[in-house]
């Protein structure tokens, strides 16, 4: 079977954005793609699977309730092990310990409340996180 | 309009939906004070098919003691077309038991004033049922203040978004008026989220379903930490505020987050109910078998008449500063909440010349705390 994976040949880092409201998953993509960066949007998780077969994004900000498939859903099938080179940060506005706890076990990398995210706390998060990478 | 016609408009097939809602027993009558329709209640609770005849089959329902006088009752509304009233006990056929109902009945009169039918309610007055509705009723409130606070979040989060890129100067640089009206607009929608997570704070605390998970503590060096967070406020205020940390080592079992949470509302609050140059002082102490939290303050104060409300929900006590200074209500009543469940204390009393003294004891053994997770529980072991 021929490695459907494409290599990520842009120079700019990829983010893809994993949100169901709408207004709010532009509003990241705007802020992103503003500071530079290449951005793919999902509205939920399976588009998000969808959108990962295609290429290996840098970061996934993950959103955790959402329909069709949700943020736990995503990333039973997605497996973070299989994908050691992209951060995955769950990015919810739910935050039970339950969940938390759930979405670490699954092998996230960072979980952070959206409703305190202002747009320069997100682009810092997203530059942090493309330094460790480097 | 007969809720029995076979015949149904789609008025009356609307209005029989709506009955069906209803979690009363409804039922209509005619003069011969034979039931001809009841809604889909009544056949739950009894435990009939609707194909079942009801006409005067509920009386055998009746617990017999209450038999007599619900039958004489019913004649006598029948005859003189007074509103029937009456408390009985029913049979519910799933349990065997009888429950208490209240049931109530008008005539309905035709234009000429000739009674057409009789249209009545069974109400379920049980004390028991009345426990375990409120019981649901309150859970359900819970669960409606969790679902609405977390669908709010979200335009809010969106309206943090889009202000704050215009804030950021993401689409170009904003004039020095126009970053003052933004910025109003960014302030209102932040206090909008401190309400929202004020709200899922409590209802999770109400429901609950409020997990601690405590560890051993210092809480000197916790205060410490929780000062330097909030200095800003204070320097904001041209406010000072003052530390004195035990001088012992003062440890106790607590969830951090929690406790932290609640001084940092304390703290928060002296400087949001005092004027503007004054001095907040917070001490740590440890006693016995207590650690002794104290912010002391030279503000406003609370009224004696109002001190009794002070750890009430949503009680907002008047003062000079209220009108100015925001807040949900909510703080006092959680922080009060999260320090019982610690087997802890919260208390209030006034300061001289005026001003507030709030002091939180916390106890530093370990059986004192409730709703403890699992976890801690198997490791304790």
């Amino acid at each position: 079977m021929s490695n459907m994976h494409q290599e990520n040949t842009s120079t700019e880092p990829t983010i893809l954005v994993v949100e169901d409201d709408v207004p709010l998953n532009e509003a990241y993509k705007t802020i992103l793609q503003r500071a530079g960066y290449n951005v793919q949007t999902a509205l939920n998780g399976q588009e998000a699977l969808d959108a990962v077969k295609e290429v290996d994004p840098n970061i996934i900000l993950l959103d955790l309730r959402m329909p069709v498939l949700d943020g736990v859903g995503f990333l039973t099938k997605y497996n973070t092990k299989a994908h050691p080179g992209t951060a995955v940060v769950v990015f919810s506005n739910y935050d039970s310990h339950a969940d938390i706890d759930k979405a670490y076990e699954l092998g996230i990398d960072r979980y952070i409340l959206k409703a305190r995210a202002a747009p320069k706390d997100l682009l810092a998060l997203v530059e942090g996180i493309l330094e460790e990478q480097d | 309009m007969k809720l029995s016609a076979s015949s149904q408009s789609s008025d009356a097939r609307r209005l029989l939906f709506l009955v069906d809602t209803i979690t009363d027993i409804v039922w209509e009558a005619n003069l011969e004070g034979e039931i001809v329709y009841a809604n889909r209640h009544w056949y739950e609770y009894i435990g009939l098919e609707p194909e079942d005849s009801i006409a005067n089959s509920w009386k055998e329902y009746l617990h017999p003691d209450d038999s007599e006088s619900a039958n004489r009752a019913w004649e006598h509304s029948l005859a003189t077309g007074e509103s029937f009233e009456v408390e009985y006990r029913l049979k519910e056929t799933a349990t065997g038991h009888y429950n208490w109902f209240l049931a109530r009945a008008m005539p309905y009169r035709n234009q000429d004033g000739e009674i057409e039918r009789w249209y009545g309610t069974c109400t379920n007055v049980d004390p028991k049922k009345q426990n375990e509705r409120l019981v649901t009723l309150n859970r359900s409130k819970d669960e409606f203040i969790s679902i609405a606070s977390h669908q709010l979040r979200t335009p809010a989060t969106g309206v943090k978004q889009y202000l704050g890129m215009l804030l950021e100067d993401m689409f170009g640089e904003l004039t020095p008026p126009q970053r003052d009206i933004v910025n109003r607009a960014y302030e209102s929608n932040e206090r909008q989220l401190r309400i929202i997570a004020d709200l899922l704070k409590v209802a999770q605390l109400d429901a609950g379903e409020m997990l601690l998970h405590p560890v051993t503590t210092d809480i000197s060096e916790l205060v410490h930490y929780i000062i330097q967070d909030i200095s800003a406020v204070f320097r904001d205020r041209s406010q000072e505020l003052e530390y004195r940390p035990s001088k012992t080592q003062a440890f106790a079992f607590i969830d951090t987050e929690a406790i932290r949470m609640v001084i940092e509302n304390i703290i928060e609050n002296a400087s949001k109910y005092s004027e503007e140059e004054t001095r907040v002082i917070v001490s740590v102490k440890h006693t016995d078998d207590t650690v002794r939290i104290r912010v002391a303050d030279n503000g406003v104060g609370i009224p004696d008449n109002d001190r009794h409300l002070l750890f009430d929900r949503f009680s907002r006590i008047d003062n000079p500063l209220s009108k100015k200074v925001g807040g949900t209500g909510l703080g006092l009543y959680w922080s009060k909440q999260v320090i019982d469940l610690h087997g802890g204390e919260i208390t209030y009393h006034a300061n001289k010349p005026h001003g507030s003294v709030f002091t939180i004891c916390l106890p530093t053994r370990t059986e004192n705390v409730t709703n403890v997770t699992e976890k801690e529980e198997k490791s304790k072991s």
